[in-house]
């Protein structure tokens, strides 16, 4: 199989400064060590609470926030991930949607300078020709042609987030990172804008990693899911593996706080609130609120057990049944 | 869902356009300085000593336009004719010839030394508002005086603003140890003397429009750094920045088509301001004698002759008057702007 993207041992973490003479007391580590792979025309998903670090692993792996340590390795290439520039040759394959569809496009511009830019700054079509691209990709994502002029205002949230993924699709990359492209859109336009990302993904083999934290949208299309807490992978697995048999606690109470009908199976609540980025708890991360915490955990960061799916971080992973 | 009537403005400018015209004042303030500015961009069609349209012994002359020596009327020398002793010469009227003068038929330049009694003269019907220590008409000095004024003016805000985003915009953009000692740099900059800087220069190089023009736009530019650093901070972690990193946008396009349209509140607020402080400015300048270089028609020279000849009170009182009316109708059309770009009228419902 292709690998589309790997990521190994990736660390973003930002300096926290203070003092008089601002120095660096301590870091935030958004990303510490996460390691992932995608293979072509694969979905992945990336789920966790918010603030766990899922936004900022996506950005990372673009070069949008500068990186601290790990590799990125896209389609084959490792990249120097201390320079910007080695992203610039990749800038055209990989793209992001972000969440709020409000502020991901620009106010000022037309519909047609939005989507007509990066189809010329990568030379996609000739300057005579790109009005009809415009209109071809708006009708691609549902949209009329007769919108071309219009501002961004004059759209809808749903609408707004179509013109986000026209603007991708022009330049027919591998890989788009979807930064929980959904939650801020209507029930029934978050079925929409799915089932428009998966028809796109059927006729133009795009790869997907959506990072979520709606897990029954995850369990409909991801081929495989990785959960995050405080900015570690704790399980990683085939979705069958993760939603059938999770082994991290944390996993399962995740699963058991998506809203269901049946009442023998009573959410898990956590205590507590997650403990901050800036002051992970020592050992395992999730013991202060793990129902099963030992001794060990406390004092031991468990690695990650497991070269290939399924991987967990866990001293006494659950049981398989 | 979508309006029909405003396709090609976004929703904000045509809202802050709709509150711009509400401010009444601000709006006709608007008209009559962009007109009474455009019209003194033909200064010379309006007040000149030159006539429109010389017909002499059957011949049609166009002196506003063309150069006549004195011989071509019956004079003696190769110089310019006067044409305004020449229409009061015995042969000009026998010969059936007439010209057509200007309304203001005087040049700031000339010296009327063929008035009775001692300059400055008080007004008449020649000269409406008087004429200054040299004899010179007022009315027109004042008029070739409001455009330089207001041209250096514009220029000023124009380069200042250009050199404002471009050095602010940068330290919001790039941040870091740029910004830093950009921001060093600007504190020991605007400490600099403006006034002797003003002065070492022009003895220096002289006081030419240009050289004056630069060496304020040197100094204008900081006001605005500040503002466009902030907005330029604020700006560059948008998402739409951010997906135009992430598709391969060049800097300089992330800059100017990116950030910069929706950084322009600034600009376009302080600009009126920015004029008003050009005008002001050039005028100090002048009064005090380190502006533009005489004989330069100039509110500010006019103004020092008016306080040392305060008996012919008529150049003091025109010159405040139109400094007054001028700063005035800019100041309603600055309140106006801002007003307009308040941000916490769009929070209100109407």
């Amino acid at each position: 199989m292709n690998k589309v993207l790997q990521v190994r041992h990736l660390k973003t973490w930002f300096p926290v400064t203070g003092g008089v003479f601002k120095r660096v007391q301590h870091y935030l580590k958004a990303v510490d060590d996460v390691s992932i792979s995608i293979n072509e025309s694969e979905i992945i998903a990336v789920v966790g609470e918010s603030g766990c670090g899922k936004s900022t692993l996506g950005r990372s792996i673009l070069g949008l926030t500068p990186v601290r340590d790990g590799e990125i390795v896209l389609s084959g290439h490792k990249l120097d991930i201390k320079k910007r520039a080695s992203w610039d040759p990749f800038r055209k394959e990989y793209q992001i949607i972000f969440q709020d569809p409000y502020s991901s496009l620009n106010p000022r511009h037309t519909v047609f300078e939005i989507l007509s830019e990066p189809l010329l700054v990568h030379k996609i079509c000739s300057k005579k020709d790109v009005r009809e691209r415009v209109g071809d990709l708006l009708e691609k994502v549902g949209l009329s042609k007769d919108y071309i002029d219009r501002f961004p205002h004059a759209f809808s949230g749903g609408q707004r987030q179509r013109l986000g993924i026209a603007r991708v699709i022009g330049l027919s990359p591998r890989l788009i990172i979807c930064d929980e492209i959904v939650s801020a859109l209507d029930v029934s336009v978050q079925a929409q804008i799915i089932h428009l990302l998966l028809k796109l993904k059927k006729e133009m083999n795009l790869s997907l990693m959506f990072i979520s934290h709606d897990l029954s949208l995850i369990n409909t299309i991801s081929d495989a899911v990785y959960v995050m807490y405080l900015g570690k992978i704790v399980e990683s697995g085939l979705r069958e593996e993760i939603f059938n048999a999770p082994r991290h606690p944390y996993t399962q109470s995740l699963l058991k706080a998506i809203p269901t009908l049946d009442i023998n199976s009573p959410p898990i609540i956590l205590p507590g609130e997650p403990p901050s980025l800036s002051h992970v708890p020592a050992g395992c991360s999730f013991h202060s609120r793990c129902p099963f915490k030992q001794d060990k955990c406390v004092k031991e960061i468990p690695p990650l057990q497991g070269e290939d799916f399924p991987q967990v971080a866990c001293h006494f992973p659950l049981e398989r049944p | 869902m979508i309006d029909e009537d405003d396709l090609f403005f976004s929703e904000l400018s045509i809202r802050r356009f709709r509150r711009f015209k509400k401010v009444k004042r601000a709006y006709y303030a608007m008209w009559i300085l962009g007109i009474v500015f455009f019209l003194s961009l033909f200064c010379e069609l309006i007040a000149n000593n030159k006539p429109y349209v010389l017909v002499y012994n059957g011949n049609v002359y166009f002196p506003i336009l063309r150069f006549y020596p004195s011989q071509e009327f019956g004079g003696e020398y190769r110089t310019e004719a006067d044409y305004f002793a020449l229409q009061k010469q015995s042969h000009f009227n026998e010969k059936k010839s007439f010209m057509i003068f200007p309304p203001v038929p005087h040049d700031p330049l000339h010296s009327y030394l063929d008035l009775s009694g001692e300059p400055p003269h008080p007004p008449s019907l020649r000269h409406w508002l008087g004429t200054d220590t040299m004899a010179r008409d007022v009315f027109a000095r004042l008029l070739y005086g409001f455009r330089i004024c207001m041209l250096f003016a514009l220029l000023l805000a124009l380069s200042s603003t250009v050199l404002g985003i471009i050095i602010g915009g940068l330290q919001g953009y790039l941040g870091g140890k740029y910004d830093i000692a950009m921001q060093r740099f600007i504190e020991i900059w605007s400490a600099l003397p403006f006034l002797y800087v003003v002065i070492l220069i022009g003895t220096w190089y002289g006081r030419s429009f240009m050289i004056l023009l630069t060496i304020m736009s040197f100094f204008q530019w900081i006001g605005l750094s500040y503002y466009m650093r902030g907005e330029f901070f604020k700006l560059k972690n948008m998402n739409y920045v951010q997906v135009a990193k992430s598709l391969g946008l060049g800097h300089f396009r992330i800059f100017f088509k990116q950030i910069l349209p929706n950084g322009l509140t600034p600009v376009i607020t302080i600009f009126p301001f920015s004029l008003i402080g050009g005008i002001s400015s050039l005028t100090a300048l002048d009064f005090l004698g380190f502006g533009l270089q005489p004989p330069t028609p100039s509110w500010g020279e006019l103004l020092s002759q008016g306080l040392s000849n305060l008996y012919a009170p008529w150049i003091a009182i025109s010159t405040v008057c139109a400094l007054f009316f001028t700063l005035l109708l800019a100041t309603f059309i600055g309140e106006g702007v801002r007003e307009a770009f308040d941000p916490k009228s769009d929070s209100y419902l109407e």
